[in-house]
């Protein structure tokens, strides 16, 4: 035990779940069946907006292999939402009561022998409709006389978040350049590859297990036994792996109601699987926001002020907008010093199928907006548009004033780091027409501070067992949806105990066997909450352990000691260790079998509102214009970001680069064509996911810094980077073509009309 | 997926396969691929009791190459295979280079040819190489055979001039002329690959310094693949200079009649055949 | 409908089974054998997830009947590595180089990354990303994907596979 202590922070360790997942044996929800499953369909409104009068099941009840229908009549009308915090915030009932609100709403549900059996006496459920005037824009929806959706809201604002600093209008009578533009962005699909697929069972005593796509098993156990009228704990949800997420698999969804619902009421098991029509016509998608913006300069190009104005298309329920009303809100104020700021966010109900969170929560339509004001404005100040970032930039310690308080932070450095791999000073005096490099950067939580969803538990916990064979396990509900973070978790235990990755026995997605609690995957938490939690429980277990070795070797108190290469040891003398298996023999010996296990948990507090910390990042995208056709093509991409700690640089590459093609659609290709309320687009034929030949090749750095309070100092990564590439290939497609595209997304049409003159 | 209840049929020969069709009429729908059948199966949008597979009947499979018929494919030939078919590619690139940008590789190797062109589809992107190249279809019934040009095979969205009871055996695709150039464009709006918003194939031969054969065809812009007969005049025994080809390609921009949908404006559909015959007209100019 | 009584071969094995008319083949394949491993992400042929070889051809198991398997060899990610306990060299090449995320994807195109090295056994990468094409992934930006087929492509010249 004389080689140097091995450490597997930074390691390139592939994923533990990739072998399964290459041989085809990784099991997906979709992928289980049990004995006697009956196969269920969702029972969906074809209007916008009726009230519904009357709803005939007799004939699907009579046909042969039916075995259960419900509608809003059979089920209790119980209000639920993950902003359980808010009561009044909670808006929706699995299946609609008296009234439907979008094309889409769930209306009722069938469950039968076979899904082909399901869909025809779906098609036999008559539903009588009375058509009520419905709207689709924000604007429609806020006007003098408009049709209300919810009787609570008469004008259709749900809520309104503010955030107020500093003297605004001292701000801008200080200034010596005032500009305001008014952007526009749109709805896209999560699109992840893996369409919802929920699967029930009941037991004899009515308790129910659920296994499920979800990002978030917790919130769907809390909401699932709100909304069936069960105790929390007869209520089991079970993630097995996850094809994908981004932000649309985290709140109950009426089938895992209806799945659970009919289990009970048949006693037999029902899967509902969605079709991928049904994910892009009724499924959640980020929200399209109207966002007006005003910003002052001094000469010199300090910001003095800004005031941001949002709306936000909401659709028929709140979902998760209350958190992006608030966080594109955040980001407004982000990246930047910002002595004085106004925000007031709105979000407005349409007959829009519902919103909800999407990689970026908010961030990349504040920062569309944020980022290409600040590109218009460089230029009218005469002043390089990195040089206006790093004028203004923030630096550590810098705060939101009540909002929050900046920790490590490398922005400065991406800005310097993008700007010398892009060649920027170099390309701008070259300018030429039908090309351009265009910039804009990104800020990013590590995680959400405030409890909405009002958990009585930690915000994260996991459970720590060692064993005599010189192995652990590790337990935590944190949910790995694609993401990687299983490994990640275990890589932070592994590196804590001084045991290898294969060492590590990872116990996850099961809220009956996992500690509670975990708020599962959302605004890249996981690393930092859960990450942290991994670490309280080694601290826990190896306080125990190094107890022992002390005892054992007869350490002077003073004596530092540590886990490594599968040892434990005096620090200074790492050859007189102990092998990790023996000294956890002892300990349970000492405690006379009573097996070593420690819970650790985290829950950050005394951080502000938004989070415990922020990643930074720059972007430039060197793009060239079809000048006749207006096509845009990206020709590579460099990104530097600041991440903390990379945990796992392969890791860390996969979300940066998974988030490049994402953006590059919303950016460009991928809209949801919406007309009075139903969406036209419902297959990967018209909506369009760019596919490996569309992908620009791309650069990466990394700044390193330290955070102090992500484990081993990490952070975000891969999420804020949904921010910056739109208002980056929007800042070249202006250079390119003149066309200040303020509206996403930037297609050849917008292109090619503007410079036709059309 | 869930496709509604229909039989399905395999016969191993022509007799019994037009016994079926016969006995079924309009109920039955002949299948090679399926690649589209089914996802319009599966919407609703068509409707047959009987599908009847052609995949068994070996007259109908082949794929052959000779200097004085051309190229013939067969009902069964997949795209693939004639993508990968060294005289396709020496001497047929427009109607390859379609081929290669059409669905995805697991579509090219599943679809039919023939398939393509019988769907009838405005965007079929072999038709407009095959029409340009001037290609003919062998038509097979019961108890007779006729030949007509793939661009009379086409007779609008969805339809072709086919009786119930006849199909395609095979397309031939005559062998190119001495000073013959083609080239196959597309223009997909939204993203590098793409369904076509619009496409257009060009074929033409330059003798003499003057256009002496032109047919240009355009994909997506009207009910079925259209022929731009005006852009043709234009051109026709007039020497290549770029005025000359800007008129021909405005032409063919009026000349065409396409829709408003989601994959792009009337206008910008419009706009794109004038820079796609343009460009085309330029290269193949340059090329001769 | 009319039942049909088909024999084919799934990963080598023979099997017999009755099939109706309009199942498909990846229904045959994800319901009647079990073999979960091939996905269904779309229906529509446009995702990729469902790729499976017939006959060594890539093909989308959802926009094929299962009676047009009859008699028919048909390969699955299940089938493609020799033995249980090794994997082909472009599933080593997919877990090695990261090119693994959510994985709902990656069974789909490890089928079309088969297909391709062995029609062309030394793509570049510009014939890397058309033959993938057809293959939708959401999570890795096909980066590392394209890597890994690189990778497998020289790790089969190199041992003469």
């Amino acid at each position: 035990m004389s080689e140097q202590r091995k450490t597997l922070i930074g390691k390139r360790v592939p994923r533990l779940d990739a072998h399964a997942k290459v041989t085809g044996t990784a099991r997906y929800t979709g992928d289980l069946s049990l004995p006697g499953m009956l196969y269920g369909v969702m029972v969906r409104s074809p209007v916008a907006h009726a009230h519904i009068k009357h709803i005939d099941v007799s004939k699907a009840r009579a046909f042969p292999g039916v075995k259960c229908i419900i509608t809003g009549n059979d089920v209790p009308a119980i209000r639920y939402g993950n902003w359980r915090l808010v009561p009044e915030l909670q808006d929706e009932t699995v299946l609609a009561h008296d009234c439907v609100r979008f094309i889409g709403d769930e209306v009722a549900a069938v469950a039968a022998i076979d899904e082909a059996t399901a869909r025809k006496a779906a098609e036999l459920i008559d539903v009588e409709y009375e058509p009520l005037p419905a709207v689709f824009n924000v604007d429609d929806a806020m006007a003098e006389g408009a049709p209300t959706l919810h009787s609570h809201r008469e004008n259709n604002l749900s809520l309104e978040r503010k955030i107020d600093y500093g003297d605004l209008e001292k701000a801008f009578a200080e200034a010596d350049y005032i500009r305001e533009d008014t952007f526009t962005t749109h709805a896209v699909s999560h699109a992840y590859m893996e369409p919802c697929v929920a699967l029930a069972q009941a037991d004899a005593d009515g308790r129910i297990t659920l296994w499920t796509s979800t990002q978030t098993p917790y919130y769907v156990q809390c909401l699932l036994a709100q909304t069936m009228e069960l105790r929390e704990n007869d209520v089991r949800v079970i993630k097995p792996h996850v094809g994908g997420g981004f932000g649309g698999k985290m709140e109950l969804r009426p089938w895992e109601f209806c799945a659970a619902w009919m289990a009970r009421e048949t006693g037999q098991p029902v899967k509902f699987t969605l079709t991928r029509a049904e994910e892009f016509a009724s499924g959640r998608r980020r929200h399209p926001v109207k966002i007006t913006s005003k910003i002052g300069f001094k000469k010199d190009g300090s910001i003095t002020g800004k005031e941001v104005i949002a709306h936000l298309d909401g659709g028929a329920y709140n979902g998760m907008g209350p958190t992006a009303t608030f966080l594109i809100g955040n980001f407004g104020a982000m990246l930047y010093r910002v002595p004085a700021y106004r925000y007031r966010g709105n979000y407005i109900y349409t007959n829009n199928p519902p919103a909800g969170a999407m990689r970026g929560f908010g961030a990349p339509q504040a920062l569309f907006a944020g980022e290409t004001q600040m590109n218009l404005a460089a230029d009218a100040l005469g002043i390089d548009p990195i040089e206006l970032r790093l004028k203004n930039a923030m630096v550590e310690g810098d705060k939101i004033p009540g909002v929050a308080t900046i920790g490590s932070c490398g922005f400065i450095e991406c800005l310097e780091k993008v700007r010398e791999l892009s060649n920027w000073d170099e390309r701008q005096a070259d300018a030429r027409p039908g090309e351009g490099l265009g910039i804009a950067c990104y800020s990013f939580i590590s995680g959400g501070v405030f409890n909405w969803f009002n958990t009585q538990y930690t915000f994260s916990a996991a459970e720590v067992r060692v064993f005599d064979d010189g192995t652990a396990q590790l337990s935590t509900l944190a949910a790995d949806i694609g993401q990687g973070s299983d490994l990640i978790l275990v890589q932070i235990l592994a590196e804590e105990l001084g045991l290898e990755v294969s060492d590590i026995r990872l116990v996850t997605g099961d809220t009956a066997t996992c500690p509670q609690s975990d708020l599962g995957t959302w605004g890249s938490r996981v690393t930092l909450m859960a990450g942290n939690a991994v670490r309280d429980a080694a601290h826990k277990v190896k306080e125990q352990l190094f107890d022992m070795v002390s005892l054992k070797l007869n350490l002077n108190v003073i004596h530092e000691i540590e886990c490594g290469n599968g040892h434990i040891y005096p620090k200074s003398k790492p050859a007189h260790g102990l092998p990790f298996g023996d000294v956890v023999a002892m300990v349970q010996r000492s405690n006379r079998g009573k097996p070593l296990k420690a819970t650790g948990y985290y829950t950050p507090r005394d951080c502000g509102l938004v989070s415990p910390a922020f990643s930074f990042g720059a972007q430039v995208a060197d793009t060239s214009v079809d000048l006749e056709t207006g096509m845009v093509q990206v020709n590579k991409m460099f990104t530097v970001h600041d991440c903390g700690t990379e945990l796992n640089p392969m890791a860390v590459e996969g979300q940066l680069e998974g988030s490049i093609q994402m953006s590059l659609g919303y950016a460009l290709s991928e809209e949801l064509l919406m007309e009075e309320g139903k969406t036209l687009n419902t297959s990967f034929l018209d909506y369009k996911v760019p596919v490996a030949e569309d992908m620009p090749p791309s650069v990466s750095e990394t700044i390193e810094t330290y955070e102090e309070t992500g484990p081993f100092g990490a952070k975000e990564a891969g999420e804020g980077l949904a921010c910056p590439t739109a208002p980056a290939i929007a800042d070249a497609v202006r250079k390119a073509t003149g066309l200040c595209c303020k509206d996403l997304p930037i297609t050849s049409d917008k292109i090619r009309s503007y410079l036709s003159g059309d | 997926m869930s496709l509604p209840e229909f039989n399905f049929h395999s016969p191993s020969h022509t007799d019994e396969l037009f016994r079926l069709l016969q006995e079924f009429g309009p109920s039955a729908r002949v299948m090679s691929g399926g690649t589209d059948l089914l996802i319009a199966l599966d919407g609703g949008r068509v409707h047959y009791k009987h599908l009847i597979s052609l995949k068994e009947i070996a007259v109908l499979n082949g794929l052959d190459y000779d200097s004085s018929t051309g190229l013939t494919i067969s009902a069964n030939t997949v795209l693939a295979d004639v993508a990968a078919f060294a005289p396709a590619l020496e001497h047929y690139a427009c109607l390859v280079d379609s081929i290669e940008e059409l669905a995805t590789v697991q579509v090219r190797h599943k679809a039919s040819v023939v398939g393509n062109i019988c769907n009838a589809s405005p965007a079929a992107d072999t038709a407009t190489p095959l029409m340009a190249l001037g290609a003919r279809a062998v038509i097979i019934g019961p108890g007779l055979k006729r030949e007509i040009s793939v661009e009379e095979l086409i007779t609008g969205p969805g339809k072709t001039c086919l009786a119930e009871y006849e199909i395609v055996q095979r397309i031939i695709v005559p062998p190119p002329g001495e000073h013959q150039r083609s080239l196959f464009l597309k223009h997909s709006p939204r993203s590098r690959v793409d369904i076509a918003a619009t496409s257009a194939c060009i074929s033409l031969c330059i003798q003499d310094g003057v256009f002496a054969e032109v047919s240009i065809f355009l994909g997506s812009v009207a009910p079925r693949p259209m022929r731009a007969k005006q852009a043709e005049a234009v051109l026709k025994g007039k020497q290549p200079d770029p005025d000359l080809l800007q008129r021909a390609a405005a032409t063919a921009g009026e000349e065409c009649s396409p829709i408003s949908d989601l994959r792009a404006s009337e206008e910008h559909k419009r706009h794109m055949v004038g820079v796609l015959i343009f460009r085309g007209l330029e290269q193949l100019a340059v090329q001769t | 409908m009319n039942t049909h009584v088909i024999e084919l071969i799934v990963n080598g094995d023979l099997r017999e089974v009755a099939v109706r008319p309009n199942l498909t083949l990846l229904q045959l394949l994800r319901d009647h054998l079990r073999l979960t491993g091939t996905k269904h992400g779309c229906g529509t042929g446009d995702c990729g997830a469902c790729t499976v070889l017939l006959d060594g051809r890539p093909v989308n198991s959802c926009l094929t009947l299962a009676v047009e398997a009859r008699n028919r060899t048909i390969t699955t990610i299940e089938g493609i590595s020799t033995s249980g306990t090794t994997l082909h060299p472009v599933q080593q090449a997919f877990v090695e180089k990261g090119a693994v995320q959510c994985g709902y994807c990656t069974p789909g195109m490890i089928m079309s990354s088969v297909h391709l090295l062995r029609t062309n056994p030394d793509p570049t990468e510009s014939e890397i990303r058309h033959a993938i094409g057809g293959n939708i992934c959401r999570c890795t930006g096909y980066t590392k994907i394209i890597e890994a087929i690189e990778t497998a492509a020289r790790a089969k010249k190199g041992s003469g596979q």
